[in-house]
Parts: structure tokens; C-alpha cells; sequence
């Protein structure tokens, strides 16, 4: 035979060895080859896809969107760094939706208040985003890119934000690893009311 | 080059290591015989790999395909199915080095494991009894062939597998959905209490709970468990029936067994008298190809995988006389529902533990009473879904921006609940696989070549699956309902069965009631490959079931001579 069994021990271990107590000391899974990779990486950012400037230019748009409140916000979480490791990773056409939508929001700017966005006041760049926002139902036609741009944006910082470490545990008040649990489920009596 | 030959000879070799596998090598081990089992997949060890608890935090891009990740490139066919993702790829077969081809116009998704105990590993784990309504439908309908037993011939071996696996379920009492040997249920949401309530008051309609193969108390040693939701990357608890951790433990306690894996069966080897010798496979990490030479053979690769071994065994197909062979394939209607915003629950808060299972609504016509008889198909289909509670991700149709955005997206929820068909599909001898003329997967070997579409019956019971999904939300005072009314291919259920069906007379049928060949004594087909047609429930709880009884009758012969 080529192989002898080399389950034995595997199967053995199968059989019980894996109980409640393992659980709540759980490690993160090294095994997989995306985790090792993530968690060798440092903290300090430098875009992968965008210009320094326009990372910058993201992370406050993403912050805008969900900034920090009781609870972190997107550039706590790092939204940006996510939103441009991904766009690093998509196709042509995507890539230049998302650089396009920024240039677009620069060029807003400037025809405005005759400068980018970033040096323009928190009340300024608030009110241009509020122009483009779904707010609004029809946006005049000059308005129709930036408003896709900023849609897309906020599709990406929603999911971003509440599937990070920060997200989940101080937005959503999830624990940070999984734990132990039962399901209830419905406790009502029958003809009591679900609602 | 020539085959290396062993020179052993087991009692029984078994092909697949997977739900079926397990048992018939559970069954034979246990009554002294002494087993090889081969399996195509990789080893596995449940201590590295099982990956349960990963987060989306745990992971570079939050558990969304990764192009960088080449085995989840590797894998285009496989990651049609939900549980095949950027965590568990691995788990799925190779669809570069294990090609299929498609007729024509055909589509077909065909899901395939790649580790030691198969698709086990990964499955849904719904666990339904199949009843007379399918055993004998033939006979009720007037199309097709009943199958050569009855509900009564299943009924105990059906009692043995519950038992042992552990399946939870509530008694229902109903005809179309036996009962079985359950553990206590798992519970209802509220939103699907109101459900079940809206179908009794409205419908005159049954539901259930889902039935389903996890652990909801300790049971034969193992843990219950600990819901934490995606069962499809493992359970480091054993709290799910999968074939590594339960029977084929049980098959290496008994000291008579060898199990190798990464061993693809070619074919099944003949000696004289009609009987088979063994099988020839590729050990896939030497690329070497061997001789496993055995008493009686037993192919449990899965429906489709035993019917290509079999078709490449001999011209035209091993044992092939009744033109049976890769004909009559049959999965469930799938992908096809309806979904819609319960705002009567609109901020309900979602528990933390995920419960794996959802509700069951049985199927509900074309029974005896004639009040329930629909005219535009014949047989049934019943639904599984549920409620799901958003905590975030309805926030893309929450308007604005800012902080109030933020306080208005974490403060409130979302309750949807969600019908999805499962239907039967009926067997068509032109619904059928063949060996493709030309192409070969990596080691040479001839690959199948899929001929299957969906008949007028699948398709008016599409367009009802979604007229009475929508009845039913509506009653419940469901808004926003949305439907899916295209069918996904065959083979998207993962239910794919009926290849070499079983049945009486050996003209009409390839296998007889205990899955054995007509004309081949000692080789048997014990996966799904022998379903005559296949209901509208899942299907792995009656091929256990199937492979109990039938190895018990295996070993019978065996011991008095008759497979030699």
C-alpha cells in the first residue's frame, strides 16, 4: 500500500478530544493563509492602489459617513485602509470608478469654492457631500457621477466599518471571538403576542 | 505504465469516504471483515482544519473572494455553492485538475469534496425521512417506476441512523414527512412563530422545525452544540454528524482498516465469473497508478463520481445492460423563493448564538386528500428558510450620512424571512451523463460530460413555488417581497442522485433493492446513484439509511459464500 494509515492519530483526536474549554482561549486561525498574511503586516498605512493624497481624501469622505461618535469611527477602523486594499485587488474599470470618483469630488470642489476639498472647512465639505447624498431623490445631471461615487462609498464604508475588529465589538457590542451560546429562540406563549 | 500491484487482497475495498462510505465500512469492519477504504481527497485533520470561528475580522478582505488566493481561483464551478468560500476552499475539489464538460446549451454545477470524509464535512445536514408518497409514487402518479421497497423495509434502518448520528426534530405526525428518533428541537424566532401561525389560521398548513444532523444535547460522546453558525467549516465540538468523526472512528477502533487518501479510482477491475477483483486508482501525490485487489467492491464516490468509475470500467459501461448507467439523473429544484421585510419585527434583536437550521414546510400538495391536488405538475416540493435580522447591513437603504446615520443604522434591525423551494425533479432516462470523447482531468482519465435540463413538470412547480411563497408572506403581512423565479442547473441542490437506480427486474433497473449490481455480484454502488426518484427532501439521511441496510445484507452474503 503507498500509505499506511496516517489517520489514526487524527481520527483519535476526532473522537472528543476538542471540548467547551478550547473554545474561549481560541487563537485566530493561523492556518489560513490570508490571516498569517494579514496579521504580519504593521500598522502604519501606505496606500496600495491610491496616491497619498487620495487616501487621505477617502478616510475623510469614509469618516464623514460614520464618523466617530459615542462609538469609533470609520478612520478608527480603518476603513480607509480597507477600501483601498480592495480596490487594489479589483478590476481596471473599478479602479477608475472609485480614483474617478474622488477626482470628480476635488473637481466639485474647486468649481465651488476654488479649492480641493480637503483644505475646505468641516461645514463646506459637509454641505457638498449633502448634494450628492441619497438624501436627495433626483439629482440634476451634473450631480449624477459624484452621487454614484458617494453611493458606492458609503456601500463600501458600511461594510468596512461593522465587519472590523472595532466595528463589531464597540459599534455592535460583539464580543471579539466567538463564544459559547444557546439559542432561545421564541419564548412567547401560544396566542401572546410576537411584536 | 503498469499498474503497481498490492499484493492484499481485502475482503472489501470501499470508494469514498463520506457519509455513505462511512457506513458501509462501519458495518463490514465491525462484522470482521477486512476493509480498504481509498478516497480521492486529501487527508484531513480536523485540529488545523477545521475553521469554525473565523471571523470576518480574522481575514485580509473580511471573508470576500480573494483573487489572490489560488485556491479559491482553482475552485470557479465549486464556489457556486455558499458554503465554499475564501475559508474553507481547500475542502472543495480542484476544478483545473478535475474538469467536467456540459452539453450543448446545458449547464450543470457539480459540487465535489476534496478531504477525507467528503462531502460530509461541508453538508447542510438537513435530515428529512423520504415517505410511500416517494417510495411508491409511480404508483400514485402513474409516471416513472416505484422503488423495489417501501417505507416499512427503510423505516428501522432509518431509526439506527438517527440514533447514531443525532438528529434533532420535533414529531409532527404528519404522512408526507415521517417522524423519526429525534433530539429535542431547536426553536422557532418569533418571526417564524408568526409565520407558523399564519399558515395554520390561513393555509390549514403544517411547519416544522427544521430537522437536521447537530447535537442539541450530548449524545454518543459528543458535545451538543455551541451555535456559533457555520457548521460548513467544521465543528471543533463534533457537534454535526460528519463522517470523520463518528464512523470512521468507529471503522479504526476495530483495528481492520486502511484508509488511503488521495486515491482516485479509475475503474473497477474484472476477473472471471462476472466478478469484480478490485479497482485500478492514481495515487494523486506520486501520480503513480495502483491495483487494489479485494473480494467485494463497494463504490460510495458520491452519484456521479461511482457512475464514472463505472462507465470507465468497461465500453459502454460496467454491467450496463439494462442502458440504466448515467440516465434518470436527478437533483431538487433550487435557488427559486421568495423574500420579504417583516416590519412587525423591525427592531427585534437578533440573538448571538446562530442557530444552523431554519424552518420546514412540508410539501403540501398533490397528497392523497383530492382537495390538495394542483393540476399543472405532479409531486411536490416543500420549503426551508426562515427569519434573518439585519444589524448593519440595512443601512444602505437608510438615507444620509453622519452621525445621526450611524445612530439610526446601529439602533435599528431588520427581519426578513425567506422561502426558498426545494422541488422534486422528476427521473428522465434523457437526463443523462456520459464520458466526454475528448477530455481527461489531470492523470488521463476520461471525464464526464453532462446532458441535463429542467421538463414543464419543474417548471410549473417553479411558477407555484413562487405564487404560494408570496400567498404565504403576504398573509404574514410581509412587505418589500422579492422572488427568484429562475431555477439554478441541475446539480445546484448538491442532490444530484438516480444514475444507476435500483429496482426488481435487472431489463429496467442497474442495482437491485440492496444496492447491488443485477449482473455483478460482488459490487455494490452504495451512495446515491440507486434513487428511482428522488421526493422533494434532502437526500444523505436515506442514503445512510440505504447503506446500512445494505451492507447488513452484504455481510449476510458474504459470510454464506455468495459474493465469490
Amino acid at each position: 500500500m503507498s500509505k499506511p494509515t496516517t489517520r489514526r492519530k487524527v481520527l483519535a483526536a476526532g473522537a472528543g478530544a476538542f471540548g467547551y474549554a478550547t473554545l474561549q482561549a481560541e487563537p485566530i486561525r493561523a492556518a489560513i493563509p490570508a490571516v498569517a498574511a494579514y496579521q504580519a503586516e504593521g500598522s502604519g498605512w501606505t496606500p496600495r492602489l491610491l496616491t497619498p493624497a487620495q487616501g487621505e481624501l477617502l478616510a475623510t469622505l469614509c469618516e464623514h459617513i460614520l464618523p466617530r461618535t459615542d462609538t469609533p469611527g470609520a478612520r478608527d477602523a480603518g476603513v480607509h485602509e480597507f477600501i483601498d486594499l480592495e480596490l487594489s485587488l479589483a478590476d481596471g474599470d473599478e479602479q477608475l470608478q472609485a480614483t474617478g470618483g474622488l477626482d470628480w469630488i476635488d473637481r466639485r470642489a474647486e468649481e465651488l469654492h476654488g479649492s480641493s476639498f480637503l483644505p475646505l472647512d468641516a461645514a463646506r465639505q459637509l454641505d457638498m457631500l449633502r448634494e450628492i447624498s441619497d438624501e436627495h431623490g433626483d439629482h440634476p445631471s451634473e450631480l449624477l457621477a459624484g452621487a454614484a461615487f458617494f453611493s458606492d462609498l458609503k456601500r463600501r464604508t458600511l461594510f468596512a466599518f461593522y465587519t472590523s475588529k472595532v466595528g463589531r465589538t464597540e459599534a455592535l457590542g460583539l464580543p471579539d471571538r466567538v463564544r459559547v451560546e444557546r439559542f432561545r429562540g421564541c419564548q412567547h406563549e401560544p396566542g401572546e403576542s410576537h411584536v | 505504465m503498469k499498474p503497481t500491484s498490492d499484493t492484499k487482497t481485502y475482503d472489501a475495498v470501499v470508494v469514498g469516504s463520506g457519509a455513505t462510505g462511512g457506513w458501509a465500512a462501519k458495518v463490514l469492519t465491525e462484522a470482521g471483515m477486512d476493509v480498504l477504504m481509498l478516497e480521492a481527497g486529501r487527508a484531513f485533520d480536523p485540529a488545523t482544519d477545521f475553521r469554525e470561528h473565523t471571523l470576518p475580522h480574522d481575514m485580509e478582505l473580511r471573508g470576500r473572494p480573494d483573487p489572490r488566493n489560488e485556491l479559491l481561483q482553482r475552485r470557479h464551478r465549486q464556489s457556486y455553492c455558499y458554503a465554499c468560500t475564501q475559508v474553507n476552499a481547500d475542502f472543495f475539489i480542484d476544478d483545473v485538475d478535475n474538469p467536467y464538460t456540459e452539453a450543448p446549451g446545458t449547464h450543470f454545477n457539480w459540487i465535489q469534496g476534496n478531504v477525507v470524509g467528503g462531502r460530509s464535512i461541508m453538508w447542510a445536514r438537513q435530515s428529512y425521512r423520504m415517505s410511500d408518497y416517494d417510495f411508491k409514487a409511480a404508483s400514485l402518479d402513474g409516471y416513472g417506476m416505484d422503488w423495489p421497497i417501501g417505507y416499512a423495509d427503510l423505516a428501522p434502518y432509518y431509526d439506527r441512523v438517527e440514533r447514531y448520528i443525532g438528529v434533532n426534530g420535533r414529531k409532527e405526525g404528519l404522512e408526507i414527512l415521517p417522524d423519526g428518533e429525534f433530539l429535542p428541537p431547536m426553536a422557532f424566532t418569533c418571526g417564524e412563530a408568526m409565520l407558523k401561525e399564519t399558515l395554520a389560521e390561513n393555509f390549514n398548513r403544517p411547519m416544522t422545525i427544521g430537522r437536521n444532523a447537530v447535537l442539541t444535547r450530548r449524545h454518543n460522546g459528543r458535545d451538543m452544540c455551541h451555535y456559533c453558525g457555520p457548521c460548513h467549516y467544521g465543528c471543533r465540538t463534533n457537534s454535526y454528524f460528519n463522517s470523520p468523526q463518528t464512523t470512521l472512528v468507529d471503522c479504526e477502533a476495530t483495528g481492520r482498516f486502511t484508509l488511503v487518501p488521495d486515491a482516485a479510482v479509475i475503474k473497477v477491475d474484472m476477473k472471471a465469473g462476472d466478478l469484480a477483483s478490485g479497482v485500478t486508482y492514481v495515487d494523486k501525490t506520486s501520480h503513480l497508478t495502483r491495483e487494489a485487489k479485494a473480494d467485494v467492491v463497494v463504490l460510495c464516490a458520491s452519484t456521479l463520481a461511482s457512475t464514472r468509475i463505472l462507465l470507465n470500467s468497461a465500453e459502454g459501461g460496467l454491467a450496463n445492460e439494462s442502458d440504466c448507467l448515467g440516465r434518470y439523473v436527478m437533483d431538487h429544484i433550487y435557488a427559486t423563493g421568495v423574500r420579504g421585510v417583516l416590519e412587525a419585527r423591525a427592531g427585534a434583536q437578533p440573538e448571538r448564538a446562530n442557530r444552523p437550521n431554519g424552518i420546514y414546510i412540508p410539501r403540501f400538495q398533490n397528497l392523497k386528500d383530492p382537495a390538495t391536488k394542483n393540476p399543472n405538475f405532479i409531486r411536490g416540493y416543500g420549503y426551508q428558510g426562515g427569519e434573518n435580522i439585519t444589524t448593519w447591513q440595512h443601512g444602505n437603504g437608510i438615507p444620509g450620512f453622519g452621525a445621526d446615520f450611524k445612530r439610526m443604522v446601529e439602533s435599528s434591525t431588520v427581519s426578513t424571512i425567506g422561502l426558498g423551494g426545494f422541488g422534486e425533479i422528476l427521473p428522465r432516462p434523457e437526463n443523462r451523463v456520459t464520458l466526454d470523447p475528448e477530455a481527461t482531468d489531470k492523470w488521463g482519465v476520461p471525464v464526464l460530460q453532462m446532458n441535463c435540463t429542467l421538463g414543464g413538470n419543474e417548471y410549473a412547480m417553479v411558477q407555484d413555488i413562487i405564487a404560494e411563497g408570496r400567498a404565504m408572506l403576504e398573509a404574514l403581512g410581509c412587505t418589500n417581497i422579492t422572488q427568484n423565479t429562475e431555477p439554478a442547473p441541475l446539480g445546484s441542490g448538491i442532490h444530484e442522485v438516480g444514475t444507476a437506480r435500483m429496482g426488481d427486474d435487472p431489463k429496467t433497473s442497474y442495482l437491485n433493492q440492496y444496492q447491488q449490481s443485477h449482473t455483478v455480484k460482488n459490487l455494490f454502488v452504495m451512495d446515491g446513484s440507486c434513487y428511482v426518484s428522488i421526493g422533494c427532501v434532502n437526500p444523505t439521511l436515506t442514503m445512510m439509511s440505504l447503506a446500512l441496510r445494505s451492507s447488513e445484507y452484504l455481510v449476510d452474503q458474504h459470510k454464506r459464500g455468495e459474493l465469490a
